[in-house]
C-alpha cells in the first residue's frame, strides 16, 4: 500500500500540467490578484504635492489660514498633502506653475482660499482631496464667523472646535475587514476544487472500466482495498500538499490575514483537501470523465464564491441570501465559507458547521466512490 | 486437475442479445504454451476477461490451478501475469520503476522485488534503458516493457493477448524468443495473436474459435489433419505459349488434386496428402511437352488452417 501511494505520490511530482493546474495556478492568480489589488489601493492613496502659496495681504488677513497650510505640510499627523512653495504675487506663483516647479498655486480671493491647478496626472489623486479640505476650512471659518455674529464668546467656539468629528471609523470584528480577501478566500476554494483532477485521475486508473492501467491494476495480487487506500491516501496527500502551499503563499507572500486561527486554517484546507479527493474519485468511477468537465464544474461552481469580481459576489450574495440551502450545497462556497467564518466570527460554530457539512459531503462522495470503486469488472471492452 | 493451469466449462457470455461467448469449454495444461486464434470479434479477449474474472459473465465456471478463480482469488492472481493488449505502463515513472510499480502489486517486499526487477529488465533485454520514461522508448521497447511489467513477479500462468502488434520483426523475434524462455522456466503461456506464423512458431496447442464458440482445438499437425488439403504444389511455367484449358483440366482429373488455378506464369495445385502428389503433377507437364522452372511443394500453414475453418469473409473490426 505504502508503495502504491509513493509511486502514485511521485508521478504526482512528475506530472507538469497536473501540477500546474493545482498548486502553480493558484499561486500564480494569488500574485495577479496582489497586483490588481494593490493598484486599487494605491489608487485611494493622495501623495503630497508641490503647492505654491501666495502670501499676499489677503492671506494674511485670512482667520488662521496660515496654520491650516501649515497643517497641510506638516509630516507628522497624517495630513501631509502639500510641500509648499510661498509665493510674494500671484503671478510669480502662476510662473513657478508654468514652469513645473509646482503643480498650482493657493491664493485668498476676498476671503476665501481659492485652489488653482494645472492638468497633472501625479496630482490626480491629491487635488480633489485638497479641494475638500479646502471647502472645510472654509465652511469652518464661515461656522466660527457666524458662531461670532451671534455673540458666542471664544471659549464656546474652542469648545466646538474639540467636537469638530463627523464620523468614526469602529471595527466590530476580530479581524479588520477587508475587501480583497473575499477574492482570495474563493481563490483558495477553486484550487480545492482543481484538486479533484488529482483524485480523479488517479480512480480513472484503478477502475477496471476506465483505462487498460484500470484493467491491469484490478488484476493485482494483493487485496483491492490495499490498491485504493494507496490510491486515494496519495491523491489526498497531493491536493492536501497543493493547498497548503497555496495557502502558505497567500498568506506570506500575499499578506492576506486570515485571522488569528492558524491551526484551525490547517483544519479547514484539511477538510476541503478531503472533500476535493472524494468528489474527485467520485467522478473518476464515471466511465469517459474528462479533466475538462472538471475544470468546467469548479469554474462554475467558482462563480457562486464571488471570485469572478463584483458582479458574481452579487450573484453569490443574492443566491446565499434568496436560496441559502442551495449555497450551502456547493463544496467550494463552504470551503470558502470556513476561512470567512475563522476571520469574521467571533464564535467558531460557523466554521464548525461548514467543516461539518463538507464533511458529510466528503463521506457521501466516499461512499459513492467505494461503491463503484469496488466494482472489478467491466462490461464494455 | 493439479496439472490444469485453466479449467473453463460451459462459459456463457452475453451482452443483451449477443452472445460473445457461447458456451466455451476448455482445459489447458502446466506447462502448455496455448494459441488462441480467431478473426476480430470472435471472443478470445472476453474469454480471457472472464478467466480473469475482469469481466462477469452469465453462465459457466473458471478454475485456475485447479481452484475457482473468483475476482478476490488474490493468491490465485499473484500466480498469473497478464500482459494487455495496449500498452498500459505509467508515462511519469521510468521503465524500472514502471516494472517495480507493477511487481509491487504482486510482490510487497521490497528486496525481493529488487530481485525481481532487476531479473525482468535482463529478461526483456532493457538494460539501457531503466531511466527512461515511456515516451522515450521505440515501439517495440514499449511492448517489452509491457511484457516486463506483466512477467516481472515470476508468474505461473502468464496470459499474453496479442503482444507483438505494430512491432518491428527484430522485437518480434525478441518477445517470442523471451517467451519461450518463459515457457521453459516452467510458466504456462496463454498467447493470442493475429499472426499465424507466431502461433504456428511457438504454441503448442492451438484452439481457434469463431463467433464465441470453439471451432476446432489440437496441435498444429493435427489441426492441419482436419482441413482437406494436404499439400500445395506450385510450379513456374516457363514456356512462350501459355499453359492450356485442357491441361489445367487433365491436373483437375487427377487423384488427389482439389483445386488448380492458374495465373501466368505461376501454377497453384492444391492436393490432398499423398505420397505422389507432385511428380503426378510434373509428369502430366512433362507428357503434355509444357516447359517449366521453379516448382515447390509444400504442407498447408496455420493460416490455410485458419481460414478454411474460418472462412474467407472480412470480418468487421469494431465487433
Amino acid at each position: 500500500m505504502l508503495t502504491i501511494g509513493s509511486y502514485q505520490v511521485l508521478r504526482l511530482l512528475r506530472d507538469k500540467v497536473l501540477l500546474v493546474w493545482t498548486l502553480a495556478f493558484p499561486i500564480i492568480m494569488s500574485l495577479i490578484f496582489m497586483a490588481a489589488f494593490s493598484a486599487l489601493d494605491d489608487s485611494y492613496e493622495a501623495d503630497p504635492i508641490e503647492m505654491g502659496v501666495v502670501q499676499d495681504d489677503a492671506y494674511e488677513a485670512a482667520e488662521g489660514f496660515d496654520a491650516f497650510i501649515a497643517a497641510l505640510s506638516s509630516e507628522q499627523d497624517g495630513t501631509h498633502l502639500i510641500n509648499t512653495h510661498r509665493y510674494a504675487t500671484a503671478h510669480e506663483a502662476e510662473t513657478a506653475a508654468k514652469n513645473g516647479d509646482t503643480v498650482g498655486y493657493i491664493e485668498v480671493e476676498d476671503g476665501t482660499p481659492v485652489l488653482r491647478v494645472l492638468p497633472n496626472d501625479s496630482a490626480a489623486n491629491t487635488v480633489p482631496v485638497l479641494r475638500a479640505a479646502l471647502d472645510s476650512y472654509e465652511q469652518t471659518r464661515a461656522q466660527y464667523a457666524a458662531l461670532a455674529a451671534q455673540g458666542a464668546g471664544p471659549e464656546q467656539i474652542a469648545a466646538m472646535q474639540v467636537q469638530h468629528v463627523s464620523t468614526q471609523r469602529a471595527q466590530i470584528t476580530e479581524s479588520p475587514s477587508s475587501p480583497t480577501v473575499r477574492y482570495y478566500f474563493a481563490l483558495l476554494a477553486f484550487a480545492c476544487g482543481m484538486g479533484m483532477h488529482i483524485s480523479m485521475l488517479a480512480v480513472q486508473e484503478v477502475v477496471a472500466g476506465s483505462s487498460p492501467l484500470g484493467a491491469r491494476r484490478t488484476l493485482a495480487g494483493i487485496p483491492r482495498w490495499k490498491v485504493l487506500a494507496g490510491t486515494l491516501g496519495a491523491a489526498w496527500l497531493g491536493i492536501l500538499v497543493c493547498l497548503l502551499a497555496a495557502f502558505w503563499f497567500i498568506r506570506l507572500v500575499v499578506g492576506v490575514d486570515f485571522g488569528a486561527h492558524t491551526g484551525m486554517c490547517h483544519l479547514a484546507i484539511g477538510v476541503s483537501s478531503l472533500l476535493s479527493c472524494t468528489a474527485g474519485a467520485a467522478l473518476g468511477t464515471v466511465r469517459g470523465m474528462r479533466t475538462g468537465v472538471v475544470s468546467g464544474i469548479t469554474c462554475l461552481l467558482s462563480l457562486f464564491t464571488g471570485l469572478y469580481g463584483t458582479a458574481a459576489q452579487e450573484l453569490a450574495d443574492t443566491v446565499q441570501n434568496s436560496l441559502p440551502l442551495l449555497a450551502q450545497l456547493n463544496p467550494l462556497w463552504q470551503s470558502a465559507h470556513c476561512f470567512f467564518s475563522l476571520l469574521y466570527y467571533d464564535s467558531l460554530a460557523p466554521f464548525a458547521h461548514s467543516c461539518a457539512v463538507m464533511g458529510a459531503m466528503a463521506c457521501l462522495f466516499l461512499s459513492i466512490a467505494l461503491v463503484r470503486m469496488r466494482r472489478m469488472s467491466h462490461e464494455h471492452l | 486437475m493439479a496439472d490444469e493451469a485453466v479449467s473453463v466449462e460451459g462459459l456463457v457470455k452475453r451482452y443483451g442479445e449477443m452472445v460473445a461467448v457461447d458456451n466455451l469449454s476448455l482445459r489447458i495444461e502446466s506447462g502448455e504454451i496455448f494459441g488462441l486464434l480467431g478473426p476480430n470479434g470472435s471472443g478470445k479477449t472476453t474469454t480471457i476477461n472472464c478467466v480473469l474474472q475482469l469481466l462477469s459473465y452469465d453462465r459457466g465456471e473458471v478454475a485456475v490451478f485447479g481452484r475457482p478463480m473468483t475476482a478476490t482469488s488474490y493468491e490465485l492472481k499473484r500466480r498469473i501475469g497478464v500482459v494487455p493488449q495496449d500498452v498500459a505502463v505509467f508515462d511519469e515513472l521510468t521503465v524500472a520503476e514502471n516494472i517495480d510499480a507493477f511487481c509491487a502489486l504482486y510482490v510487497p517486499d521490497r528486496r525481493r522485488r529488487r530481485a525481481l526487477v532487476a531479473e525482468a529488465i535482463d529478461f526483456v533485454d532493457l538494460g539501457g534503458f531503466t531511466k527512461f520514461r515511456p515516451r522515450k522508448l521505440s515501439g517495440g521497447l514499449l511492448r517489452r516493457l509491457n511484457i516486463a511489467c506483466g512477467i516481472a513477479h515470476q508468474p505461473e500462468l502468464i496470459i499474453l493477448d496479442e503482444p507483438t502488434v505494430a512491432v518491428d520483426p527484430q522485437s518480434r523475434n525478441a518477445i517470442l524468443d523471451g517467451i519461450r524462455g518463459l515457457n521453459e522456466r516452467g510458466a504456462t503461456v496463454i498467447y493470442t495473436s493475429h499472426y499465424m506464423e507466431e502461433v504456428e512458431q511457438l504454441c503448442t496447442r492451438i484452439m481457434i474459435m469463431d463467433a464465441g464458440r470453439q471451432l476446432a482445438i489440437g496441435t498444429n499437425d493435427e489441426l492441419k489433419s482436419m482441413i482437406g488439403t494436404g499439400e500445395r504444389i506450385r510450379v513456374e511455367i516457363i514456356g512462350t505459349e501459355p499453359l492450356g484449358e485442357d491441361v489445367v483440366e487433365q491436373l483437375r482429373r487427377l487423384g488427389h488434386v482439389r483445386t488448380v488455378d492458374y495465373e501466368i506464369p505461376e501454377l497453384h495445385v492444391e492436393c490432398t496428402s499423398g505420397a505422389h502428389n507432385l511428380s503426378d503433377v510434373l509428369g502430366v507437364l512433362s507428357g503434355r511437352g509444357v516447359a517449366y522452372g521453379r516448382v515447390t511443394s509444400e504442407p498447408p500453414t496455420l493460416n490455410d488452417v485458419f481460414l478454411e475453418i474460418t472462412g474467407r469473409a472480412l470480418r468487421d473490426e469494431a465487433a
